[in-house]
């Protein structure tokens, strides 16, 4: 069996990591300013983003079908559950008080903006507040990406 | 040459070369590892890991994962990346979030609170969700998925109230 290689997940952690702190994806003012209507740096990120993401999803769902690509990939398939609602809502409401995401908050650390650890040990807290709170209240299945 | 590496490595992107490497990052990642884009799974990975679950598993969706730690590496991953973009561009130093104190112009220990208190939502929103702003706003909207361009419009509007909230109070509103 082939063995695991990890080092070409910390190079894509860090590509992603460094392309965020580059574009001022992490950058706590211009967050704040991109909700706040003052700047369009971000919203033209992620404006331009998503319709990029989404050619290339287009054309790799085509290449798939043709049998064209050496080895085959998966797409996202996303299901309401009752979760989406009052989760989305929570994370808006973390994602406006602290001007980050989750990928960003862990390149804020890295950039040397230590205050973020704050937000760090927040999303880790509140990731296994829920975890513990969903096994003892409910049976539906959340779901994950990646 | 300097002008170069000034550009790249020291000004800020603009947003039309920052968003389309966003996209071609997510779809060379899909190519190359069969792996979409997710931040916040990497909390519910470490969460796991460091405190075993009694029962269900969320990871577990039956099918065989041959590099299952990938989300532990891909954390650090983007740790270095901040690290080293700040590091290129010769201006790494330990100090605040910029524009936090303007936002937040509290003593620190109450920013730092904040940021906690927002981390809490954010880390158990993402989870309850299933997502966040790479899974569902970027990956999922892109993929045409119905629930992440709810989601996606839920946590945007709500973020954008929150916002005007904190400008709001900030500035000595109430």
């Amino acid at each position: 069996m082939k063995k695991p290689s990890y080092l070409t997940y910390i190079f894509f952690g860090a590509l992603f990591g460094f392309i965020l702190s580059r574009c001022g994806a992490t950058n706590f003012a211009m967050l704040h300013d991109m909700f706040l209507f003052r700047g369009f740096q971000l919203f033209g990120v992620i404006g331009t983003a998503i319709p990029i993401t989404a050619i290339g999803f287009a054309i790799l769902k085509r290449l798939q079908k043709e049998k064209k690509l050496a080895r085959p990939v998966h797409f996202p398939k996303r299901r309401l559950n009752p979760g989406t609602v009052p989760g989305s809502i929570l994370f808006g409401i973390g994602w406006g008080l602290t001007g980050t995401c989750p990928g960003p908050a862990i390149i804020q650390v890295g950039e040397g903006h230590l205050t973020a650890i704050a937000t760090v040990v927040g999303i880790l807290v509140g990731n296994l507040a829920f975890r513990e709170l969903h096994r003892r209240l409910w049976t539906w299945k959340p779901e994950t990406c990646g | 040459m300097h002008e170069l590496y000034d550009a790249v490595f020291v000004k800020m992107w603009p947003w039309y070369v920052g968003g389309p490497a966003i996209g071609l990052y997510v779809i060379i990642l899909l190519l190359a590892k069969n792996r979409l884009l997710s931040a916040s799974s990497t909390f519910s990975f470490l969460v796991d890991k460091v405190v075993p679950k009694a029962t269900g598993g969320f990871f577990d969706d039956g099918a065989y994962d041959p590099e299952p730690n990938w989300l532990g590496f891909y954390f650090v991953g983007l740790f270095l990346g901040g690290l080293i973009a700040v590091a290129l561009s010769g201006n790494w130093m330990v100090s605040d979030l910029p524009g936090l104190s303007q936002a937040y112009p509290y003593p620190l220990n109450i920013r730092l609170l904040i940021l906690g208190l927002g981390g809490l939502c954010i880390g158990f929103g993402t989870r309850m969700s299933g997502g966040c702003t790479s899974g569902h706003c970027i990956v999922g909207v892109s993929a045409g998925q119905g629930p992440s361009m709810f989601s996606t419009a839920i946590f945007f509007g709500v973020g954008i109230v929150v916002s005007f909230a904190v400008e709001y109070i900030g500035k000595g509103g109430f």
